[in-house]
Formats: C-alpha cells, structure tokens, sequence
C-alpha cells in the first residue's frame, strides 16, 4: 500500500485547497441570491463553522486517520465509519465533476458535450489519484504558481473596478445573510478526504497550529474574495456563472488580446482537477485497509465519477441536485464522522503521534 | 505506477477525447459574429450581425459582412441570421453590442436576457445604444477604420478614458440597473454620412459615415427618458469614471484658458440626512490662452497660477457640468449618479425609497491642480 502520510507543510496546503477550490465558483452567486450584499457574512460563518470542524479532523489526521480505528476497533467500526464517508466522497465528486464538465463544455468550448469532457477529467483524476497522496499534493504545488499569474495578468491588462460601498450597510439582510450559504451548503465542509491522510510524519517543526494558521488565512481570502465579488457584481450576481473566471476577466475584455481570465481558469482546472483527484484517492485509501486494490479502487471510483456527464448534462439539474436535501447528507455526515472518529481515537489512540501509524500500515 | 501503464493512460484519454462525441465545426463553418445589433420591429427583433469572412483579395472592402434577421425572440432572430449565413453563429469574439433607439424606449434589459445567458458573449462586452436603428450603425463603414464593431471598442472602450466618451459594458449597464434607483445611460451613437473625401479615395459604392459618441442616453428603471448632450456626458463621466484625457475651457478676467486633463476623478460619500458629497480632483496642463484681442499664447503651469482666480473658475465649470447632469436628469425621475444606493448603505433600514430623490442635496467640491 502506498504511504498515506504526508509532512504539515503539504497537508496544509491539501487542507488549503479543500477549503478553497469549490467556494469558488458557483457558490458566490448562489449565496448572493438570498443573502444579497451580505454573501461576506454568510461565508463568514460558514468558514468559522469548517474550522471548527476542522478541529477533529486535523486530531484525526495527527494521530494516524482514519486507518488507526481499524487498527484499534477492528473491521467493523471502521466499516461503519468509512462507508458514509465514501458515500459522501463519491456524491460530491459526481457533482463537483458535473461542474468542470458544464463549466467546459458551456462555457469554455463551443464542441466538447459534457460527457466527454467528465470522461476524460476522470481519467486525468484517476491517474493522479494512483500516485498517492504524495504525488496529489506534488500537483498542488506545483499549480500553486498559476495563482501569481492571474494577478500578474490582471494588473498589466485588466481594469478592475470594484465599488466597496455596494456592501453597505451591514447586516441589513437579517438572518438571510447569515444563513444565505443554505443554498450553496453542498460546496462546503469538504474536508472529508484529509481524515484519510496521517500528516506529521517526521515533522518536529511544525505542529497541528500550522494547518489551522494556512487555512485560517485562505478563509480569510475567500471571505475577501466574497466581498470583493459582491463589490464588482452587486445585484447583478446572476451575470457570473462561475465567480473565479468573473472575476478573473478584471472587467476587460478586447479584440487583441481577448479576455484576461485564462490564468483563472487554468488556476480553478488545475486545483479542481486536484480536488477531485483527491477524493477518488480518499475513497481508495479508505477501502485498501479492508484489502480492496488500490489501482483497481482508483479505477472502479474513476468511472463512477465518469458518469457525472451522463447524469447531470448540464449546470442546472446539478444544482437541483445539490441543493437538495442531500447537502444536508454531505454536510452532516462529514461532521458527525470527523467528530466519532475523533473521540475513538482518543479513546484508545490517546497521543500517540500519527508518524508511528503512518510507519506500521 | 509502470511507465507503460501511464502512457496507455493517455493514449486512452486523447482517443476518448478525440472520437467521442466531439463536434467538429472547422472555422469555415463558423460565422465569426464581431458585434451584434438588436433592433425593435413591429413582431419581434431584428438581430444584425457583423461577420468576419476570410479576406479574399477580389474584395474590395475587409473580410466581413452585415446580416439582419428576424424573430420572435432574440434567440429566433439569431438563428435566422445563422440559417442565411449557412454557418454556425460563434460569439466568443463578439465584443459589441448596440441597442437601436426603438428597443431602448421599453426593452434594453428584456433583450439583453439572451446576451447575458449566451455564455460565450462576455459580460464585459461593450454595450451601445443607437440614435437610429442598430443595424445602420452596423452596416455603416467608418470613415476611420474596418469595421463599426471594431471601431466601436476602440473609440468608447479603449479610448474610453476621454471626457467626452461614456463606454459601458453589460455587466456596468446591469448592475446599475440592478440597484434602488436603477438609473442608467449608455453612450448615444449617431452616424453620418460623410460628404466628401476622408482619409483617402472615397468610393461611390461603399460610403463611409463619421460616428459621434457626444451623447448619452440616459435609462430609468430599463427604459429610454432623455438623452444628455456633449456637456451632460462630460458631467456624467466626470463622476462616474476616471478620466485621462480631454479639454477644459475656463474664463478669467477676460481671457480664454484651455487646459487638457490629465485626471479627473471623484470620490462620493453619503450621508444619513441625504446629503451626497462628491469631492472631484482635477489635474490639468495649461495648453494656450486667448487673449481680449484674439490672440492665443502657448503657455504652462506658472502662467496658470500667476492668475489666482482661474482654479476657481476651472473648478465652476468641472462642478457646474456635473450639477448640469444631475439636474437634467433629475427633471426625468433619473437618479444618475445612483444616490439611492449611497443612501441606502447610509441610512439602512430608515432609507426612504420614495422620497430620498426628492430630500437629496448634493454638494460638489472640486479641487484643482496644475501641472
């Protein structure tokens, strides 16, 4: 079985892009429709409540994941631990697929129908998928330098223009802007995968602080990002199909040169692509201790996912789906996981550090 | 993972990619659309589209042609002028948008509907609005260049920092529109055609017209109310965007300043009694000054300040052009620099959406400097 542990550094950046990726894009103009100016406020709470979630998870993660409760509970727990988890981790890969296929295929190119376009993402996720939560987070540093270029681009050619007034005043949504994310709670909480990680391994320097610290500080940048988008946008929110690209385009768009938004929509593919890679590793990571294949896991999870164009053909049933009562699933299911697992572990893990796991798996 | 593994990998994924499914229209299949134009006819739309052709070395004028077709609906029209070219409409290269004068009397908002849901057409396109009908803005070849739709951009988008140029896209015009006051202009574009030779051998069969961007066409809550002429537009654009380039012609003690903007622009600030402040700061070079007797003198910056009273009277002419805007709409019912919304985020839950119009005082202080 391939290692599964990765050092803080890398974890937190796999942490960082679960937080990130998905609050991305559609959700800024779902949340807008009921919170209006205040969408800020919304996510607002929506990442002080993933934080806090996070608190198990990352517990669960330093002290071996989820492998540990089958070590020390036995098949069972685990089974009915992980079972939910894996449900949760194929519902959201079907639909955040679905997504990049409409965002491809409607948006992005005139010829590409969505089934082929979510065919072919599943390939490229399976194969990242099978090298490993190393090779995964390899991925993501590497796409880390795609995210400079979408400034750099911007700055030279874009024309950004954002009214912060339109934000004002305050609070004046009422309990709507608190809870206007309801919509959009499906592209939250999608910290699932990491319970499947062991992070720590031979890391003396940094601790469970510097996963909280990096993604407290991408919370804080997706709040911005809201704000900054409803700044731009306004009422108008419907106008953006996809906040990153929108926004991305800095208000320009010409004869010489086009649009400016390539270096967004490359950045969102690029993590996207990750993201969901991520998960269908998750879902062999979690089935191999029950001594499931993992190549062969990879690649039974990859063309489920490959359906998501055949199901769901364009953005509009996808969100019926996800804002059905099956957000509700995905959320509570992660929650109530990371929490369980997290007290078994402490139950009979106690603080034994997740290196030693990560070593006898 | 075995090397030979990976590449069976991908040469699966570019076999998928290749065979299935995918539609392949070649370019010559395609009608390239560069700007588009929506008029109101008596059934329906009228839906213009200026097509960019491969260039053939016969024809006399650039590669492009002008189609117009009808409908029902935008989308029908559309699909009538595909049917006519016998290709397949492509907007990813549509910049230009122009509303002729019939559709923005009660529909500007319905019919941009489809231009906003085509994802292709970006959000950040220019939006014009025609004094006649769009589809003589688009068939008119300009004096100074190829194409109108091009022309177009290049005049209110890319210069569009002029004083005298009001250039939106669809995404300005929405929001605005989207807002208490829904107060909302667009750039007012006439064509005319020219009289005699410009810019070189003018030929009998394809006249050439000069576009004038002076006017602006001013919106309340979607619709059509008054235009604003050259001075309005200035006043507008003074507020309402950061201007780079453009004239000023101030008079003090008998003499004649004209100075060319280096910047103008305006920072507005509400209040919750509903007084709007706008504090605009002006950077200008002194270019020349017209004597009592008629005579001009080149001149600078020192010549500007020897005469303590010209920022003054600068300022008064900047503050007046701004006030001249606000007043000509406000006879409309048009709250043009938006003040409802500054209220609003003032005021809160108090804001008066009936009557704030009415309480509104606005103050303009206009600061000048010379360089």
């Amino acid at each position: 079985m391939e290692n599964r542990s990765l050092r803080v550094g890398a974890y937190s950046l796999i942490s960082a892009v679960c937080a990130a990726v998905f609050k991305l894009s559609i959700l800024p103009s779902l949340v807008s429709q009921d919170a209006g100016k205040d969408a800020w406020i919304s996510v607002t709470v929506i990442a002080a409540l993933e934080i806090i979630t996070l608190v198990p998870v990352v517990f669960v993660s330093f002290h071996g994941g989820l492998q540990a409760i089958k070590e020390k509970y036995g098949n069972i727990v685990y089974t009915a631990i992980i079972v939910p988890i894996i449900a949760v981790l194929m519902i959201k890969t079907l639909v955040y697929l679905a997504e990049v296929n409409s965002f491809c295929g409607s948006y992005l190119f005139y010829n590409e129908s969505v089934e082929n376009v979510g065919i072919v993402f599943s390939i490229a996720a399976a194969f990242i998928a099978v090298t490993g939560i190393k090779g995964i987070s390899r991925a993501a540093t590497i796409a880390l330098w795609s995210i400079p270029l979408i400034f750099i681009v911007g700055l030279a050619f874009g024309e950004p223009a954002a009214d912060f007034s339109k934000l004002l005043p305050v609070g004046v949504t009422g309990l709507k802007g608190f809870a206007g994310i309801d919509n959009g709670l499906f592209f939250t909480f999608d910290m699932a995968p990491l319970m499947l990680i062991s992070a720590g391994e031979n890391d003396e320097k940094l601790s469970q602080g510097t996963v909280f610290s990096v993604t407290g500080v991408i919370y804080v940048l997706i709040i911005l990002f809201f704000a900054a988008f409803t700044a731009v946008f306004g009422g108008a929110y419907y106008l953006s199909p996809h906040a990153l690209s929108s926004m991305g385009s800095f208000n320009v768009v010409n004869t010489e040169i086009g649009a400016v938004d390539w270096p967004a929509i490359v950045a969102w593919l690029s993590f996207a692509l990750i993201q969901i890679s991520l998960q269908i590793w998750a879902v062999t990571a979690a089935l191999t201790p029950l001594g499931f294949k993992p190549k062969i896991t990879a690649v039974v999870a990859a063309a489920v996912a490959a359906t998501s164009g055949f199901i769901f053909k364009n953005i509009e049933k996808t969100l019926i789906f996800a804002e059905s009562m099956v957000k509700y699933f995905t959320v509570g299911i992660t929650v109530v996981c990371a929490v369980v697992a997290a007290i078994l572990i402490k139950i009979k893990v106690g603080t034994v550090k997740g290196a030693e796991y990560a070593a006898n798996i | 993972m075995r090397r030979i593994y990976k590449w069976i990998a991908f040469a699966l994924a570019f076999l998928l990619f290749l065979i299935l499914g995918s539609e392949t229209v070649p370019l010559a299949d395609r009608a390239v659309v560069m700007g588009i134009g929506i008029d109101k006819i008596e059934n329906g739309y009228k839906v213009t589209a200026q097509i960019i052709m491969p260039t053939d070395s016969e024809s006399k004028s650039a590669g492009y042609i002008v189609l117009s077709g009808d409908g029902e609906s935008v989308s029908e029209a559309l699909m009538s002028v595909s049917i006519e070219a016998g290709r397949q409409l492509s907007m990813s290269h549509c910049n230009a948008v122009v509303l002729g004068f019939e559709l923005i009397q009660h529909d500007a908002v319905n019919a941009l509907d489809y231009m906003v849901r085509n994802a292709y057409l970006s959000e950040n396109a220019l939006i014009v609005a025609a004094a006649n009908t769009a589809e003589e803005v688009l068939n008119a070849k300009p004096a100074f260049a190829e194409m109108s739709s091009l022309y177009l951009q290049t005049m209110l988008t890319k210069y569009g920092y002029y004083s005298i140029r009001s250039g939106r896209n669809i995404k300005d015009f929405l929001v605005s529109h989207n807002t208490r006051s829904q107060g909302n202009w667009l750039s007012l574009t006439t064509v005319t055609e020219t009289a005699g030779e410009v810019g070189g051998e003018q030929s009998a069969e394809e006249p050439e017209f000069i576009f004038s961007f002076d006017d602006t066409a001013v919106f309340k809550g979607g619709d059509y109310v008054t235009k604003l002429d050259e001075r309005g537009t200035r006043g507008i654009n003074y507020v309402e965007k950061h201007i780079k380039e453009g004239s000023i012609v101030a008079v003090c003690d008998g003499k004649i300043y004209t100075y060319f903007i280096e910047n103008i622009k305006t920072q507005k600030k509400f209040s919750d009694d509903y007084s709007a402040a706008f504090s605009t700061r002006a950077t200008l070079i002194l270019k020349e000054i017209q004597s009592d007797d008629g005579t001009t003198s080149t001149a600078n910056s020192i010549d500007s300040e020897r005469n303590p009273g010209i920022k003054a009277a600068v300022a008064k002419v900047i503050a007046d052009d701004i006030r001249y805007a606000y007043e000509e709409s406000k006879k409309f019912g048009v709250d043009i620099f938006g003040l409802g919304e500054g209220f609003y985020g003032a005021t809160g839950k108090n804001f008066d959406p009936v009557g704030y119009f009415d309480r509104a005082v606005l103050e303009i202080e206009v600061k000048v400097d010379f360089v």
